[in-house]
């Protein structure tokens, strides 16, 4: 999902930018007020982190022969939403920028609205619907983590395909070489998080009960 | 079968896509897909030249040893609350006894 360094023309990276700014904006003061109002946010904001870090830094092999990065942003998009998911990804991004020469400064604003942006926006509204509907809670998240990965992924490949030759035709090149190898990329991140967040249920409900209400019917 | 079980087969199934990949490509150097994106767009437009360069970039090895401390602040966070959550039961344990 990094465009690469110098590779969208600057009318696209302000475009993208601009997009970007206001989610990272609100993102920035959701985390300060966060912080301030309930102490007890800080273990899952860091645990959000936590996850985009380790899991953006693996190159997962998948069966199509390539290798791609798992984003890790569903954790953080369940439990805050999209713009602290936007945060969280541009501190990642930066350190892979800066440090990794994995994506770039001028293409920071592509990227952070891929991975913070799109990917979560697409599945908080997945998460919300089926949250509301009342789907068994491993469906709901295994559904918006895995549609926080590849959304991410298939918002690369429109970017691209719109800075690149006829966009119907880029779309598809793009699309097959971005979005085929992430689905069972998003399949592994899936399970990963349905697990965790079956742990913590069980193990810290004082941390889940926020975003995933107890049921009245559930023994243990 | 209790949820530890689940945890266990979530974990085998997980491992099995992942070896799967590298079984069914035997002879693959899984190149990334950032590289391949940037094939694609040299496929398109080759006259294509970037516009900027990375301020800085790494070696392979420090590109490695970069990565590998992305990961592990990350790791050392999670294991970190997994820690605290542990000590955490035995301690209401202890002071139920």
């Amino acid at each position: 999902m990094h465009i690469m360094e110098g590779y969208l023309d600057p009318w696209w990276c302000l475009l993208w930018t601009m997009l970007s700014a206001p989610f990272l904006v609100y993102g920035f003061y959701t985390i300060r007020r966060l912080i301030r109002e309930d102490p007890a946010q800080k273990t899952l904001l860091a645990l959000s982190g936590a996850f985009i870090f380790v899991l953006s830094s693996f190159k997962l092999p998948s069966v199509t022969g390539s290798s791609s990065h798992p984003t890790g942003t569903g954790f953080s998009t369940m439990f805050f939403g999209v713009g602290v998911t936007a945060v969280m990804s541009f501190i990642v991004l930066i350190f892979q920028a800066l440090l990794l020469a994995h994506g770039g400064l001028t293409t920071m604003g592509a990227n952070v609205f891929s991975m913070g942006v799109a990917g979560p926006f697409v599945a908080y509204m997945a998460f919300k619907t089926m949250s509301k509907a009342g789907v068994r809670t491993p469906i709901t998240v295994f559904t918006t983590v895995f549609l926080a990965g590849i959304i991410t992924y298939m918002t690369t490949a429109v970017q691209l395909a719109l800075a690149y030759g006829t966009f119907s035709e880029s779309l598809v090149s793009f699309l097959s070489v971005f979005a085929v190898t992430q689905i069972p990329l998003g399949i592994v991140e899936g399970i990963l998080f349905t697990i965790f967040v079956d742990y913590l249920q069980r193990a810290r409900p004082d941390l889940t009960d926020r975003v995933f209400p107890r049921r009245v019917t559930d023994e243990s | 079968m209790n949820h530890r079980h689940y945890y266990i087969l979530g974990f085998v199934i997980m491992a099995a896509i992942l070896v799967s990949a590298v079984l069914l490509n035997p002879n693959s150097d899984f190149s990334g897909t950032d590289d391949s994106g940037g094939d694609v767009i040299n496929d398109t437009d080759p006259d294509y030249q970037p516009w900027f360069n990375s301020l800085w970039e790494p070696s392979g090895e420090l590109a490695t040893l970069l990565f590998t401390l992305q990961a592990a602040i990350g790791a050392l966070v999670i294991g970190y609350f997994l820690g605290i959550n542990k000590a955490r039961k035995a301690l209401d344990r202890s002071q139920e006894k």
